[in-house]
């Protein structure tokens, strides 16, 4: 249900019980309901995000009903849930409700001002439908001109909070909005990382080369790496000459994509290169740009040389860390690196035999380029469904 | 008019500012562009943002400082511009040899000075020993065109009908200077409200910055011109393009609508990429100006977004490159992680 009134709120938390709770068969069939209905308002509004959110509902349903069998009905809703999701994601809200409400919670969901209104309307209209009229009263998304008030009231009843944010915001919202809630879940400042093997990558085909640029792209949100699955660092795997040439090339890829006329998004750009000269200026610089791609720098740096990443410089830079292989590249790889994504790597041996080798430096999930910002419900190396219930101990 | 010189000019600032401002030489190399400082000075830019985030100054003498802020419109960080004597006379300069070209305005029989602002905005923001304040330079540097400058709104930004009927009452030329939103939403718009009507005697009406307030009420330039000639029939309305990282060299409209750039100042456009575009193609601007020595301002990337129509051809006779601002980047496309809270 969405709201935009401190006494709807009120009334809802007057009125609603917490021990109402539909049981997970049925909230697993409303959600193939709302899989198929946002289907159909994916091709209305030929929104390619709305696709990808029925991906992940289908994938939830799937994992989810594998996992609470595994559970043998031992686990209980945390109660009430409030989510505060950044606007770097459109569809963020939705992606962050979705798992608090397979484990049955009552939820609060936070809309941002900078995100399209009456497109989230929309989306929270099939909600509403899939899910019915009393279980619509317990999730509740709101925004608007009280919505500091709401916040603030919700803070207060949750059982648990969810914060998306970095660690400035972070810190702001539990100054601002104190909470009770028992779990506190915040998604803090992240890096991810890319990893190409210049070889694959070189003798793939144009077309290949072009998609896997757009992949790159794309996981990179059109280059202002603003997602903290965004790969801030790129790996290039291979001997110095092949990484030049591969590093040319997909260079040469991505600012054919990003010259293209679209100057509605020029903003990241002139927001890249601000920040690129405020820390060249600022800080005393080692590393040389190498080129300048839609305003942020890259630096290359060598495996081989023994001294940390700056991650104080990665808002203005991209680094291309080149490395003969992946023994190389466990020396120098940084660490909380949440999400690596890879071009080219695909013997799991050899994955599993890398990952081992960084030990505690180990991401969180290695997935294929062009699928960084794809959401599961296991994120940032939690588990929702393990953190959003309670489980029932019997001695 | 050549770009040849004003780019000889910008290599000849660059190294200057190279070798006198840390910064600035530290922006020049990190970002590998040391080599382009004569041999393609227009690719070295700086972002219009970074004077709000660095001191960057190129004086080895400090003590004839005044410091320019922005009016801080789109943030709460304010551009610190540190400008020396030569470079404030330099600009003033320009400024005149610009506008007595351009609106043919005799400096040596001024016309009376009108300007459409509320005197208590500016309160305090003229103070040579704090800075100058965008708006308060701004209506100072357009007074030297005028004689007995006089306020035509009230502290309630309302029309002041003292100064109005002084103005009704000119038997010479007038210069009103004023910015875009309140030149329309305070003074046309009041005066065709209150059916009013100036017409005993020709009116000079510069006005620049500021559309972005304007945009909300869907008035184009266009709209604003015919809106003033309705209520003053002897009017030339003159649009101006400029910024306080380049005072002095601003860009003046001509008869047909476009913006055109002079011996101070040239204007380039770029894609998302930083690459220039063709003329006739939307992209960022950047902006040269060959005037600035104490701060390195020579050359800007704006968040403006622009056209550049030609060279040379313009309808109006006038030489240089032709041009419109048709608004500002979107901010709402750069969201990350941290834009929780808007």
């Amino acid at each position: 249900m969405y709201i935009t009134s401190k006494s709807q709120v009120k009334e809802i938390i007057d009125q609603v019980s917490e021990d109402y709770c539909i049981n997970i068969s049925k909230r697993l069939e409303s959600l193939r309901l709302l899989s198929k209905s946002l289907s159909k308002l994916s091709i209305k509004l030929r929104s390619n995000e709305l696709l990808a959110l029925v991906r992940f509902i289908n994938e939830a349903i799937d994992q989810s009903e594998e996992w609470f069998q595994r559970a043998q009905n031992m686990v209980l809703p945390r109660g009430s849930v409030i989510h505060i999701p950044s606007s770097n994601i459109t569809l963020m809200a939705i992606y962050s409700w979705l798992p608090s409400y397979i484990a049955g919670n009552m939820n609060y969901i936070r809309l941002s001002r900078r995100i399209d209104e009456e497109y989230i309307k929309n989306v929270i209209s099939e909600i509403d439908l899939a899910i019915g009229v009393d279980e619509s009263r317990r999730q509740i998304f709101y925004s608007g001109k009280v919505e500091d008030e709401i916040t603030a009231i919700t803070s207060k009843v949750a059982d648990a909070r969810i914060i998306w944010g970095d660690n400035e915001t972070i810190n702001m919202i539990k100054s601002k909005y104190p909470t009770n809630a028992s779990i506190e879940i915040n998604f803090k400042t992240r890096y991810s990382a890319s990893l190409i093997d210049s070889r694959f990558y070189l003798n793939s085909d144009e077309d290949s080369k072009e998609r896997l640029s757009r992949q790159y792209m794309n996981d990179s949100l059109l280059l202002s790496f603003n997602a903290c699955s965004s790969p801030h660092y790129t790996f290039w795997l291979g001997s110095d000459s092949i990484n030049i040439k591969a590093q040319k090339d997909f260079i040469c890829k991505i600012k054919k994509l990003t010259s293209m006329q679209d100057i509605a998004t020029g903003a990241i750009t002139t927001e890249n290169i601000r920040k690129l000269q405020t820390s060249a200026a600022i800080d005393n610089l080692d590393d040389k740009v190498l080129e300048i791609i839609r305003g942020k720098g890259v630096i290359k740096v060598s495996s081989k040389r023994n001294k940390r990443l700056r991650e104080d410089l990665l808002k203005g830079f991209i680094y291309y860390i080149d490395a003969k292989d992946l023994n190389e590249l466990s020396n120098i790889f940084p660490h909380r690196i949440q999400t690596l994504t890879y071009i080219g790597i695909i013997n799991s041996k050899v994955i599993n035999q890398f990952l081992e080798s960084l030990g505690e430096r180990a991401p969180d999930r290695f997935v294929p380029t062009g699928e960084g910002l794809k959401f599961s419900l296991c994120w940032d190396g939690q588990n929702f469904l393990e953190s959003l219930t309670r489980k029932v101990c019997v001695t | 008019m050549e770009h040849t010189n004003h780019l000889q000019a910008i290599g000849d600032l660059h190294s200057w500012h190279f070798e006198r401002c840390a910064g600035f030489q530290s922006i020049v190399e990190s970002c590998g562009w040391k080599g382009n400082l004569y041999k393609k000075p227009q690719d070295i830019y700086l972002h219009s943002g970074i004077f709000k985030e660095i001191k960057l100054i190129s004086m080895d003498v400090q003590d004839d400082i005044l410091l320019l802020k922005s009016s801080g419109t789109s943030g709460t960080n304010r551009s610190h511009i540190y400008t020396d004597r030569f470079t404030r006379i330099s600009q003033q300069r320009a400024l005149q040899e610009i506008i007595t070209k351009e609106l043919l305005i005799d400096i040596k029989d001024k016309p009376a000075y009108y300007v459409i602002e509320n005197p208590k905005t500016i309160q305090g923001r003229g103070i040579e020993e704090v800075g100058y304040d965008a708006r308060f330079a701004a209506i100072k540097g357009f007074s030297t065109f005028g004689k007995g400058m006089k306020y035509l709104l009230n502290e309630n930004n309302e029309l002041d009908l003292n100064s109005l009927e002084n103005l009704r009452n000119e038997r010479g030329n007038v210069f009103i200077f004023g910015f875009t939103a309140s030149v329309y939403l305070y003074f046309i718009q009041r005066l065709i409200s209150l059916n009013i009507r100036i017409s005993n005697n020709d009116v000079i009406l510069l006005h620049g910055g500021g559309w972005k307030k304007l945009e909300k009420y869907g008035i184009s330039n266009s709209e604003l011109k015919k809106s003033a000639e309705k209520t003053i029939p002897n009017i030339n309305c003159v649009n101006y393009y400029g910024m306080i990282e380049q005072t002095g060299s601003i860009y003046v409209e001509c008869k047909e609508g476009f913006l055109h750039t002079n011996n101070f100042g040239l204007i380039i456009t770029r894609n998302n990429n930083l690459d220039i575009c063709k003329y006739g193609e939307q992209g960022i601007v950047q902006s040269l100006s060959v005037l600035p020595k104490s701060y390195p301002g020579q050359s800007v990337l704006t968040e403006d977004i622009g056209i550049i129509y030609g060279k040379d051809d313009c309808k109006c006779g006038k030489g240089g490159l032709y041009f419109k601002i048709i608004g500002r980047l979107p901010k709402t496309e750069i969201k990350g992680c941290s834009d929780v809270y808007y």
